[in-house]
């Protein structure tokens, strides 16, 4: 089993990123808020320090068109003498202000505004010079804002306490959602903990399934169906292997039993050692058959040469089969021909099968047809990609249609149409006749065919309708030279 | 004939020494590859008929190491019956190669052809390429590619006449199926050769039903032979 490393919890991450998120957002606005209330105020201090300015310079100049100096004073100081939170100091010609007992003019309390400190605003401005004296020149206003930088403390204070606590909130509230969110996961998670090779018909349900897991579902429901399938087919053929196999052991083991109780002529011992080399034969066929295909499906590709006659090679495999073919009554024909790039033995093998299923199962006078022949369009996908035709080698015979659920499954390792387990015997006239079994020996012979396909980069081909059978494979043709390279 | 077999087996490698022996060959038996590598080195040898995998030194180390001073012809059993295998035991240098399991009929016809091989320059074995072969009263005239039997002129396909051949000119010797198949109709894929039954059926028909005496006769288990049989 891989030990899989390195997967953070897609809930914690999740959550963490919510998190960080939402204070990240919360800080953002609270700043902006924050800072736009400061420049805010601070505007406000401008305009209020601009009005006072104003204000200054009308009474100045007020008093300069009726010049009564003291009525100045009084008028300055009646506009800032109530205000707590502003002053006026009339600055001589050296910037220090004159006199602070009659020119400051403030608030009367006991406390001055502490002018030196850090809450406030102050604006120097040049008097105008028409009032006629020239014992202030310069003006010194001072704003207090003390009030506004309170405020602002305040607001900080709220603000961040906001943020935390939002924050918190927000990161609680998507814990919990995600994790809510991620249960069907779980779920999924715990129905696949729960199969196994005992129990491959259960499938995922995909109720209250997310719409996004949804394809995973399907897909994994998929692999599980065929998981099924090949089990299936692998424990049918494990039993099939054993009961191939021990047919013969139990035949080998009874009769030399047997023969063992007595005493045997020389004549019988022949005999029975010709019996035990059959069996043992069939049992090295069987063998021999099985390592071919699991050769195949290990995907070990055919060592293709060039071949430029299919025909030829089908000729020379009829010629092999002429006397079964006679003594089937059956006539052939080839049609077609093409060039390709084949292992010759391997062809000649699957094409040997094919004819000898074609004689077992066709109508005594007919012709079994044997065709070569170029599909148009490219019958396989892979075909169309790589641009390069498929052959379609195929043997026709007639004789009963072969249903269609014996059809799929004919390429089928040890799967007999008929299901004939028993061994054909017909007249006991001649030796062989007695140790006579099905030309397909042992059912291996059309999965041998889908092999050597497959050992080509071909597929298998089953066709049956109106007593016609047709049972082929399909080959790479051969590619021009030019096109190797 | 001397024939080295180094095979760890040693129930099989009795069995060949005791099957080569009464075929007349003298045998040498060696059950792992040091003391094989040693004999192969040092004795005089036709044919060594050399196990893919031993112990102490695999067959085909051994072959590489016997390949670097001797060309004594080498006969590679395998029960790896892969195409792979087969091919680079013979680019080792292996000169034949046999599946396991084989017919032993098959191996000695191996053993024979690889012997005869090594010697053929000083042999004139053409005498046996006659025109004309016989057994008892069957008679085969191979220019005119005629065949008659007491007499009688038998009328055979193409095939059979090749068959009938194959079966005259190794008469007494039983031919295995697979063998038939090779040599009569070229097909070298293992598989289904059952087929063969059919033809030596066929032939029989022609062949020994019209007479009393029997010629063509089949060995259970192993094959066909053609001989003259005192009984039947």
């Amino acid at each position: 089993m891989i030990e899989l490393t390195g997967g953070r919890s897609l809930g914690g991450r999740l959550s963490a990123r919510l998190a960080l998120q939402s204070l990240v957002g919360l800080t953002v606005l609270t700043l902006l808020v924050y800072l736009a209330i400061d420049s805010h105020l601070l505007a406000r201090q401008e305009r209020s320090l601009d009005e006072m300015e104003a204000l200054v310079v009308h009474l100045v100049e007020e008093a300069s068109t009726r010049p009564r100096a003291k009525g100045l004073e009084h008028a300055l100081r009646d506009q800032f003498g109530g205000r707590e939170d502003a002053r006026l100091e009339l600055l001589g010609p050296d910037d220090l202000p004159v006199s602070p007992s009659e020119h400051a003019i403030q608030h009367g309390s006991d406390e001055p505004i502490n002018l030196a400190g850090e809450h406030v605003r102050t604006r120097t401005f040049v008097l105008p010079d028409s009032h006629g004296s020239a014992m202030s020149s310069n003006a010194r206003l001072s704003l207090s804002t003390v009030a506004d930088d309170d405020l602002l403390r305040q607001l900080a204070f709220i603000l961040v306490g906001a943020v935390v606590l939002g924050t918190t909130i927000v990161s609680a509230a998507a814990f919990w959602r995600v994790r809510r969110e991620l249960e069907p996961l779980e779920r999924l998670v715990t129905q696949v903990n729960a199969l196994d090779a005992s129990n491959l018909e259960r499938r995922i349900e995909g109720d209250g399934q997310p719409s996004e897991l949804l394809p995973l579902i399907e897909r994994f429901n998929g692999l599980l169906d065929r998981l099924d399938l090949a089990y299936g087919q692998m424990a049918a053929f494990n039993a099939d292997v054993a009961h191939e196999l021990n047919t013969p052991l139990a035949t080998m083991i009874t009769g030399n039993e047997i023969a063992s109780r007595r005493r045997l002529s020389e004549e019988e011992s022949h005999e029975l050692i010709g019996s035990n080399l059959e069996e043992l034969r069939r049992l090295g066929g069987i063998i021999r058959d099985m390592l071919f295909l699991s050769t195949a499906e290990r995907g070990v590709q055919a060592r293709a040469v060039y071949v430029p006659s299919l025909a030829n090679e089908v000729c020379a495999v009829l010629d092999f089969h002429e006397a079964a073919l006679e003594e089937a009554q059956l006539e052939t024909v080839i049609e077609g021909d093409a060039a390709a790039d084949i292992d010759v033995p391997l062809v000649q093998r699957a094409l040997s099968n094919l004819v000898s299923n074609a004689t077992r199962h066709a109508t005594p006078g007919t012709t079994v047809i044997v065709r070569i022949e170029i599909p148009e369009p490219p019958l396989s996908q892979s075909a169309r990609t790589t641009g390069r035709n498929m052959i379609c080698l195929s043997v026709i015979n007639r004789g009963p249609t072969v249903p269609p659920h014996h059809l799929m499954r004919l390429f089928d390792r040890f799967y007999r149409a008929n299901d004939t387990h028993s061994v054909a015997s017909n007249s006991a006239t001649e030796v062989e006749d007695r140790s006579r079994k099905p030309t397909n020996r042992h059912g291996l012979g059309l999965s041998i065919v889908a092999a050597v396909a497959r050992m080509h980069g071909g597929t298998t081909v089953a066709e049956s309708e109106k007593n016609d059978t047709t049972i082929g494979f399909t080959l790479p043709s051969f590619i021009k030279p030019i096109d190797h390279h | 004939m001397n024939v080295l077999i180094i095979e760890d087996e040693l129930k099989l490698a009795d069995y060949l020494a005791e099957g080569l022996g009464r075929e007349g060959l003298s045998v040498e038996v060696a059950t792992n590859g040091l003391d094989g590598l040693h004999l192969a080195m040092e004795g005089q040898f036709d044919v060594i008929v050399l196990d893919r995998m031993l112990p102490g030194l695999d067959g085909l180390s051994l072959l590489k190491a016997l390949r670097s001073r001797r060309r004594t012809p080498v006969l590679m059993l395998t029960a790896l019956g892969d195409v792979d295998d087969r091919v680079e035991g013979l680019r080792t240098g292996a000169d034949d190669y046999l599946v396991k399991p084989f017919s032993f009929s098959e191996l000695v016809a191996r053993i024979e052809a690889l012997g005869r091989r090594a010697n053929e320059t000083n042999s004139s074995d053409n005498s046996f390429d006659d025109s004309r072969l016989c057994i008892a009263d069957l008679e085969m005239d191979l220019a005119a590619k005629k065949v008659s039997r007491a007499g009688s002129r038998l009328d055979l396909t193409a095939k059979e006449f090749r068959l009938l051949t194959l079966l005259l000119r190794r008469q007494g010797t039983v031919l295995s199926r697979s063998e038939i198949a090779e040599r009569v109709w070229d097909m070298n894929f293992d598989g289904d050769t059952n087929i063969v039954e059919v033809a030596i059926r066929r032939l029989r028909v022609k062949l020994d039903m019209p007479f009393e005496r029997k010629l063509l006769h089949t060995v259970r288990g192993m094959g066909y032979v053609l001989e003259e049989r005192d009984d039947s």
